[in-house]
């Protein structure tokens, strides 16, 4: 179990996270939802520990850290490191050995060829191929989805569910509702950095239907379309 | 053409004030620093003007990478792209070739500017799909890239201590051993992101173990074959070899320390006159060893805590 009391972050007079409350349970999905720049990728780093922050995260696990799996974004790759090296390098990291390296490639990469050389894609499901063989507790996915193909989609999502049936946490971000209303058991929206609104699975809909309102809205009709 | 070789001005400029010098100041401090080298190399080494030539032509094969070749004939007309290609691989050589006319060598200057030339002609792209070996595969990252990335100048060192080997020169052999000792060093130049730190389930003292362990490891690998031939060839110099090696290994615990010591800034300015100073006078690691570690411990506190 994780819990997030009072979080706030922010950069000189630019306050990005206010007053975050947050519990995560073993054995549950969560997604967080917002518009671009609304602090969802600064409240992973800060769970992580990889942003300093205002509150308390408390956790079973002590370092909480050491038992994270985060998955950026953006993964960054240096140039000249095959795709197997990636993998060594965050499982030594973690002290685990990663077992058959090949066998557990569910997503056909070309672990022999430099990463730098690999589509957006490709190096999100080689950043995400690491963190599951480091054989974390906690896992946050920033974005998992983005730049990924519709098959490889369909892997994450099932890897995900059987993260869940491992009791571990998961944590995801993602632009695309769907893939949250099949992964998700409970969904927060941060809007100006505060979480606006949670909601468990049979309020779905409602909260994609209130996004839509608010989102859209009558931009469309400004633009003119003729 | 012109605003490519403005921006390229324009980013080592950025370069400079990023490393904390004024532009002018950093290519004064450039001109004085090869000016030093060239001479160095020309007064002590033997066939100096060879390295000095191959060094030459290895800085150009940077700019052959296949990104930057694709992104400039994306942008540019077939003419523009030759014109861009040839120009800059000549503005690279040409501190080069003024050093070796300078040093009478003018076949070899005139052998490096036409390699230039043929080698932004022919757009030599490096085979992305070909991976470079290599025997530090067990642990990445700096010694595995590092290698990639310098693999030239490894065969280049090899290179010279053949030449030590055929005309009995064990200053050159030491000198190929140096080459190699500073290669390994460079490979812990580069910062890696906050994350690829992060990741260690390691204590700040357990990390830096680890890393130095790693790097003493595999310096001492990568240098064994320069180390065994010197001392087949060499014994009589046993005891330069092993004092090569130990300062070796002494200024790479004090290059990896350094590094984090600014976390996850890149190397300064201060911090790298402080190891240039430390190159001309040893003594001064004693107190730069448990300064850097000191800092490099509070550094990666909130980093791996």
């Amino acid at each position: 179990m994780i819990q997030i009391d009072s979080l706030s972050k922010a950069y000189g007079s630019h306050i990005v996270l206010r007053d975050i409350r947050l519990q995560f349970e073993k054995g549950m999905v969560y997604g967080i939802v917002g518009e671009n720049g609304s602090g969802k990728t600064t409240l992973f780093k800060c769970l992580a520990g990889l942003e300093t922050c205002h509150g308390h995260i408390k956790s079973e696990f002590n370092p909480i850290k050491n038992h994270i799996g985060f998955l950026p974004t953006d993964p960054y790759f240096f140039s000249k490191i095959t795709g197997k090296e990636y993998l060594q390098l965050l499982c030594n990291a973690r002290k685990t050995s990663g077992g058959h390296m090949d066998e557990k490639n569910v997503f056909d990469l070309p672990l022999d060829q430099y990463a730098s050389t690999y589509s957006t894609g490709m190096k999100k499901k080689l950043a995400l191929t690491a963190i599951l063989l480091q054989q974390n507790d906690i896992y946050i996915l920033d974005e998992p989805y983005n730049g990924v193909d519709i098959h490889s989609n369909m892997i994450i999502t099932e890897i995900i569910h059987s993260l869940r049936a491992l009791n571990k946490v998961v944590i995801l971000s993602s632009h695309i509702f769907s893939t949250l209303r099949d992964t998700c058991d409970q969904i927060h929206h941060l809007r100006d950095g505060q979480i606006s609104t949670s909601v468990t699975r049979e309020n779905f809909d409602s909260l994609e239907a209130e996004m839509k309102a608010y989102t859209i809205g009558n931009r469309i009709a400004k633009l003119d379309l003729k | 053409m012109r605003s490519y070789f403005a921006l390229q001005c324009r980013l080592l400029n950025r370069q400079f004030i990023d490393f904390g010098l004024h532009p002018i100041l950093g290519y004064l401090l450039l001109v004085i620093l090869f000016t030093g080298f060239s001479a160095y190399l020309f007064y002590n080494v033997l066939y100096a003007a060879y390295v000095y030539g191959l060094l030459g032509l290895s800085i150009i094969s940077l700019l052959s990478e296949s990104g930057r070749v694709g992104f400039l004939k994306q942008h540019f007309n077939k003419n523009e792209f030759q014109k861009i290609r040839g120009l800059e691989n000549s503005l690279v050589v040409l501190p080069f070739i003024i050093g070796l006319v300078i040093n009478h060598q003018w076949l070899i200057a005139f052998g490096v500017l036409a390699a230039a030339l043929l080698m932004s002609l022919s757009n030599v792209e490096r085979n992305l799909n070909f991976t470079i070996p290599t025997p530090f595969y067990r642990y990445p990252f700096e010694f595995v890239t590092g290698f990639r990335k310098n693999y030239p100048v490894i065969l280049l060192a090899g290179f010279v201590l053949t030449m030590a080997v055929v005309y009995d020169n064990a200053n050159l052999g030491l000198f190929s051993l140096a080459v190699v000792l500073l290669l390994c060093l460079s490979y812990y130049m580069q910062t890696e992101t906050s994350y690829l730190v992060w990741i260690y389930a390691m204590t700040p003292f357990q990390f830096l173990l680890h890393k130095i362990t790693i790097a003493m490891m595999y310096t001492a690998l990568m240098s064994l074959p320069f180390i065994l031939v010197l001392l087949i060839f060499f014994t009589g110099h046993a005891g330069f070899i092993a004092l090569l090696l130990g300062l070796g290994l002494i200024y790479q615990l004090a290059t990896i320390l350094g590094k984090y010591a600014f976390f996850p800034a890149s190397i300064n300015l201060p911090q790298g006159i402080l190891m240039a100073v430390s190159f001309w006078f040893p003594p001064l690691l004693l107190i730069l060893i448990p300064y850097f570690y000191t800092r490099a411990i509070r550094q990666l506190k909130p980093i791996l805590a």
